[in-house]
């Protein structure tokens, strides 16, 4: 292998595979990173740890093709400190031995024999979601705090992307709370696609998107998905299993409804919490023009506050929430303004944007006792 | 098409494997098996060969997906062993668990083998118990195990067990000569000397130890007690297990050294190196303790002889016929039989509980020659 | 479509279908329809007992969206989600995998939060036992101070290990093995249902295998279904599960009557070459001296049907055998058997082991009450000795106050609260009984037992105290450098030291004990130069002058009773006389108790 390319393109492209691969791993080879020249193409980088595989490509003058297993940590580490403009990797007749040279330095590593490195996945473009980039972002970090930790439930640790009809929703819970982000589509589906995403590719997918913009396309099959931009392939595997029936913990109707300021109540929230308990716990509840706040904590003190609001429906008593999981759902909301709606003191609070309706938020209630 | 199949490489197990074959015919593959039966009689390549035809149902041993299987790189399919010879740690079960809860990269069946899984902590082996009774869909669980009475009765109700009976003794003499090359006449030695214990015939056969037993015979039958003689013997058999790890550790060497020419520099090289050091390490450690649980096993055969001789037993029953003018020599009681093979066992115990090996041998052949 | 196994498939869906514990399954259902259900349930039993499945179904009736009912709908939201494990307000948790402080303190922190769909959330804790000492304590916090919407329900086949501060606080309901003739049954139905047909026979050998275990049985009966193309008869089931046939134990009997020696190297040799595992050999021929104790005390033809073989033949032909041998040969054997069961776990030479053990009992060298009898209450002492592993597995419960019988002294409060309107059938007494196991803690044999191993240390440590300088424990602390020290100065007296224990320090010196098996160790360690060695290393280490002596212990330390394993086949049969397993006949022989059963 012969070939000749630019730092700057080559470190993000190396960086982008150096994700999906892994340090935990007994398997040296997984910590590597495959870089495979064609002739007359680009250079692809492969990186994985058999959950997450990623494919990135970076433009090359390719003089004799080849391929290699280099370890990525490290050539990350080599490329990233040289200077700009054109980098120059040579493999010896065994492509064991690697050189890499810039205009004055020059680094010989050791590589691993590509055919040991686990084969890229094949994923059937069985479905194919398209999606605005700015919009999908915006699924993504409305929903990812809901994502449960709890490996006891494995098919609450992803999100859900679903289409459904005309439109395409993220939801994520971790059985305290729910968080559905809805986009309008333009086209009505006939099948409905729905993949349950782990933790961790929605956190690699959020990385990989911070530069895009226009539309973008997710195909997948029964066990993958894939996400494509123009220089980056990323595939996961998808969690196993049923993702709850999210409807049916939303209350159809609530008795109570309170229009706020989102930012007003988000800041009123942390400043009352300041006196909750260990478990967040804070005390909400309406009167004719306001939501009250209140958190005490026995043999501390006490705090409260006043926040105004529009409110209909019946007077709120006093309904107690996780103050952390109720400033997640407010700071996910676009708008200025948020409505807040209960329904009694042990069934669950609802937030939602107003305007454009593409965002529900359920918190489930601390039972007082 | 038969004979290009894995599964005609497997020796003495007709019935079982005809039994594994028919559930892959007749597509009543369940989700948890347990293999189990003595030491060294084949399960684990059994279970190989098993995962392999679960996904490929000739089990042809050329595709990609056998291949995958055969060489662990297969995304579907994974492994779990001790590393070395210690136990199944709750970190690798819990990480298998994350693993089958997410979908499979191919349209096959997910494969697990847990092999010998009577080493599984009990909390590790607690830990599985829910995904072994209730796994997704298409995923088949293969524990195999050579010590019943070390897995527990809550893993094993959840599996169909497929029990594999102890190589017969003219299997074994094929497998030695025929597959490890190993002469007639040694091959026939090892076969007495094991007692009908395959796995030990094999690895007896192999070792340096054969050449040691007449010194035994000699301390064993001795008039009177010789405690130089007694702490020679024992450093022999040390000596012999030593010569063996040195082997090894000349190859791990090299295997550690071309790792680390890899991953050199890269952040996670410190933890591969030392994850690969403690691997070895318990390999090593693995090798030694086989080494003296045999030579345990070569005196006890001395002991068996005597017992042949002491009720007057046809003397084809002899293992050690090599030594039988000085076995005969030997003036023993059989209450002293019993109670060194009580000896034996304890010491097998001390070796297994990491007692330095040296004593415990020493210890052994003064209590023994005591004891006569 | 994925083959599903049947004990997946035949899962119990409501009480009614639960086998075998009509005791749990009616007190749920009362407390249920009389709104009286409890916030803390501890299922204990065997594996295979319908602990989860209850536990299930107990999460659905409560939960269930047409009202709280025994008898779940099974096809609402609530119930589906339940049974498909998707539900958000039952949690189903392993011990295992759950089982540190960090866990128990978010637990805790989220059972605050309110049930989605249903009423209560449900916690279902598997193998609970297996929670870290810290995790139980904060466990405790929780079960104090439970919220109203929710039940625990902590499931464990291990109930010994669960502490009594968490027991107590529970509603404990034990889950018995189901008895081979519900069993049977049970297969029988499941095996029609399923298109199979199967003879009565084998479903009583599947039953006996399965050893009070419904999943086992299942399992078996679903193996056996695909092996035979669904029709199975008793020697499939033999052949099928690796049994060793009837024929080659009864010769071995024969031959152990005639009494050649030299036949038994042959005997066993055939057993080699036919490739049989000879663990598998000795457990069977335990199993069949246990019919042949049977077989020797029960005269009745048709209980001899039910718990050794429904055939005649079979049955004539162990009643000769029973005849040639006498009960007491019979007794001996079993006890001896039981032995070797233990002792070729771990051997070195299987083999040499059993034709060590078939020889000495042609010769009626077999262990003698008395020998049994002795061996036993050298584990009991062996207890005593400070340290030693054995006395580190005395479980807490036994220092707790005498109680006054089995049922009292369950820590339920199943008996007082749990309304039982329905009236029993025939075992009302037995409702909410403890376990055989349990039972066997409280009994007043280990409780004298017992008594004798409290006062024996304590006398212990009244003449350590009274010796003032050296305490037993700091010779136990030092021991490691004790040994260590010895090693450095003479290698042969480490060898000798290492098989002895510290026993007791009286009058300033030191006894130590030696096993019969290195008896000579001691007597080499009194020889003059290395006692001095030794007394000057003690000096060292200890910092003050000890004498020292040495014991032996008559008998060998191995434990002399079977794990409880193999010859448990049926701990629970309808009457007394089917719970003799080698273990109870040694606790009757002798009115001792198993002080240890660890090896």
């Amino acid at each position: 292998m012969l070939i000749t390319l630019d730092q700057g393109s080559f470190l993000s492209a190396l960086q982008a595979a150096q994700r999906a691969s892994s340090t935990q791993s007994t398997l040296p080879i997984l910590s590597g990173i495959k870089i495979q020249a064609e002739k007359d193409g680009d250079l692809e980088i492969y990186g994985t740890d058999l959950e997450i595989s990623v494919k990135s490509k970076c433009p090359a003058r390719v003089e004799k093709p080849g391929s290699t297993v280099l370890p990525g940590r490290l050539l990350v580490d080599i490329v990233k400190h040289m200077p700009p403009g054109a980098i120059e990797i040579k493999t010896e007749e065994k492509a064991n031995n690697i050189e890499i040279k810039s205009e004055k330095s020059s680094f010989k590593i050791k590589g691993m024999q590509p055919e040991d490195f686990p084969a890229f996945p094949d994923v059937e473009a069985k479905q194919k979601i398209t999606v605005d980039v700015r919009q999908l972002t915006d699924m993504l970090k409305g929903t990812a705090k809901a994502i449960s930790k709890d490996e006891t439930r494995p098919v609450l640790t992803g999100a859900l992307l679903q289409e459904e009809d005309k439109s395409l929703l993220m939801v994520a819970t971790d059985s305290y709370r729910l968080a559905v982000k809805t986009v309008p589509m333009r086209t009505k589906k006939t099948e409905n696609t729905s993949l349950l995403i782990p933790q961790r590719a929605i956190e690699e997918i959020q990385k990989l998107l911070i530069n895009e913009s226009g539309k973008i396309d997710i195909t997948s099959d029964e066990n993958l998905m894939a996400i494509k931009t123009a220089n980056i392939e990323l595939i996961s595997r998808l969690i196993e299993g049923q993702f709850p029936k999210y409807k049916q913990l939303v209350p159809k109707e609530t008795t109570t409804s309170a229009e706020v300021n989102k930012d007003e109540l988000i800041a009123a929230v942390k400043r009352v919490a300041l006196m909750a308990q260990k478990n967040m716990s804070i005390k909400v509840s309406t009167d004719s023009s306001s939501i009250n706040i209140v958190a005490t904590t026995q043999g501390v003190g006490e705090a409260s506050e006043r926040v105004k609001a529009k409110i209909t429906g019946e007077k709120m008593g006093e309904i107690a929430f996780n103050a952390q999981f109720l400033i997640d759902g407010l700071q996910a909301i676009s708008e200025e303004k948020a409505l807040f709606e209960f329904t009694g003191p042990v069934n669950p609070g609802l937030i939602k944007s107003i305007k454009k309706k593409d965002y529900l938020y359920l918190l489930m209630p601390i039972r007082i006792s | 098409m038969k004979d290009s199949s894995l599964w005609e490489q497997i020796k003495g197990h007709d019935k079982t494997v005809n039994l594994l074959r028919g559930v892959i015919d007749k597509k009543r593959l369940t989700h948890a098996y347990l293999f189990c039966g003595p030491r060294g009689v084949g399960k684990a390549k059994t279970a190989a060969t098993f995962a392999a035809a679960i996904n490929c149902d000739q089990a042809c041993g050329t595709c990609v997906s056998c291949r995958g299987i055969q060489n662990l790189t297969h995304p579907d399919f994974h492994y779990i062993s001790p590393e070395g010879t210690q136990t199944i740690l709750l970190s690798q079960v819990t990480d298998l668990i994350k693993k089958i809860h997410l979908t499979k990269q191919n349209n096959g069946y997910r494969v697990i083998i847990i092999d010998d899984a009577h080493k599984m902590l009990p909390v590790a082996a607690n830990a599985l118990l829910k995904v072994l009774e209730e796994p997704p869909e298409r995923v088949v669980f293969i524990l195999v195990a050579s010590d019943m009475n070390n897995v527990l009765s809550t893993i094993s109700s959840r599996c169909q067990r497929v029990n594999f009976s102890a190589l017969k003794v003219e299997v074994v003499r094929d497998i030695l000569i025929n597959d490890l090359k190993i002469s007639k006449d040694k091959a026939d030695l090892a076969v007495m000397l094991s007692g009908g214990m395959v796995g030990e015939a094999m690895e007896i056969a192999s070792s340096g130890l054969l050449k040691v037993r007449k010194t035994m015979v000699d301390a064993i039958v001795a008039e009177k007690p010789d405690t130089a003689r007694s702490v020679e013997l024992a450093s022999l058999l040390v000596a012999a297990a030593k010569k063996r790890t040195a082997k090894i550790k000349k190859d791990q060497e090299i295997e550690v050294k071309e790792a680390m020419s890899f991953v050199e520099g890269s952040r996670g090289a410190a933890t591969i190196k030392r994850n690969l050091e403690t691997r070895h390490h318990r390999e090593r450690a693995r090798v030694e303790h086989r080494c003296y649980q045999q030579a345990l096993v070569l005196v006890a055969s001395i002991y068996r002889d005597l017992l042949v001789l002491k009720e007057n037993a046809d003397e084809k029953f002899i293992a050690n016929v090599d030594l039988s003018f000085e076995l005969k020599s030997a003036k023993i009681e059989r209450a002293q039989l019993t109670s060194a093979l009580a000896n034996i066992d304890e010491a097998k115990q001390r070796i297994e509980q990491n007692v330095n090996p040296l004593l415990a041998f020493e210890n052994l052949f003064f209590t023994l020659e005591a004891v006569v | 479509m994925a083959y599903v196994s049947l004990y997946r498939k035949w899962r119990p869906q409501s009480f009614s279908q639960i086998v075998g514990q009509d005791h749990v399954s009616r007190t749920l259902s009362n407390a249920i329809e009389a709104d009286h259900v409890g916030h803390a349930y501890l299922f204990a039993g065997p594996r295979g007992t319908g602990k989860t499945s209850t536990a299930k179904i107990l999460a659905k009736s409560v939960n269930c969206l047409k009202g709280s009912t025994p008898e779940p709908c099974g096809t609402c939201e609530s119930c589906k989600t339940i049974m498909n494990g998707t539900s958000l307000d039952v949690i189903e948790m392993d011990a295992a995998s759950n089982r540190g402080i960090d866990e128990i303190r978010e637990l805790r922190d989220k059972v605050a939060f309110a049930a989605t769909i249903g009423r209560k959330k449900v916690y279902i804790v598997d193998e609970v036992h297996m929670l870290t000492e810290h995790a139980f304590n904060a466990l405790l916090k929780t079960l104090e101070e439970p919220p109203s919407h929710v039940i625990f329900i902590l499931a464990t086949t291990d109930a010994h290990k669960v502490p009594v501060t968490i027991s107590s606080r529970c509603q404990h309901f034990v889950f018995r093995p189901i008895s081979m003739q519900d069993m049977a049954e049970h297969v029988i139905k499941v095996a029609k249902a399923e298109k199979v047909s199967i003879a009565k026979e084998a479903a009583l050998v599947i039953a006996r295998q399965a050893e009070g275990s419904l999943r086992d049985a299942i399992g078996i009966l679903d193996q056996l279904a695909t092996y035979t193309d669904k029709s199975i008869t008793n020697e499939n089931v033999v052949d099928f599960l690796g049994l060793v046939d009837a024929g080659v134990i009864e010769t071995s009997i024969d031959l152990l009557i005639s009494g050649q020696t030299e036949g038994v190297f042959e005997y066993v040799e055939s057993l080699v070459q036919a490739g049989l595992d000879l663990r598998q050999f000795v457990s069977s021929i335990l199993s069949y001296s246990r019919d042949l104790f049977i077989v020797s005390q029960v005269k009745t033809e048709q209980r001899l049907h039910l718990l050794v073989s429904p055939d005649k033949e079979v049955i004539k032909r162990l009643q000769k055998q029973a005849g040639q041998l006498g009960e007491d040969r019979i007794r001996s054997f079993t006890a001896e058997l039981s032995t070797l069961f233990e002792a070729i776990k771990s051997s070195a030479q299987p083999r040499l082991a059993v034709e060590l053990t078939l020889i000495r009992m042609m010769r009626g060298e077999e262990l003698t009450i008395e020998a049994m009898a002795a061996r036993i209450e050298s584990l009991e002492t062996q207890t005593n000795k400070p340290g030693s592993a054995s006395s580190a597995t005395i479980p807490a419960a036994r220092i707790e106050p005498p109680r006054s019988g089995p049922s009292e002294s369950a820590p339920t409060k199943a008996v007082d609260e749990a309304p039982r309107r329905t009236p029993a059938k025939d075992n009302t007494a037995r409702d909410v009984e403890v376990t055989s196991s349990e039972a066997d803690l409280s009994s007043p044999e280990t409780k004298a037992g017992l008594k004798k191993v409290e006062e024996a240390s304590s006398e212990a440590v009244g003449k350590k105290e009274g010796n003032g300088e050296v305490t037993l424990d700091t010779v136990k602390n030092m021991w490691p450098e004790i040994l260590s020290e010895a090693k450095k100065k003479k290698l042969s007296l480490n060898a000798f030291l290492i098989e002895g224990d510290p026993l007791a320090i009286t009058d300033g010196s030191l006894t130590i004990s030696f096993g019969s098996r290195a008896a000579f160790a001691g007597k080499e360690l009194e020889k003059r130069k290395n006692a001095e060695i030794l007394k000057a290393i003690f000096s060292e280490v200890l910092g003050t002058k000890l004498d020292f002596s040495t014991i032996v212990d008559k008998i060998v330390k191995e434990p002399v009773v079977a794990k409880n394993e193999a010859p448990k086949r049926e701990e629970k049969q309808e009457e007394g006389l089917g719970k003799e397993s080698a273990l109870d006949m040694i606790k009757e022989s002798f009115g001792a108790e198993v002080v240890d059963k660890k090896t």
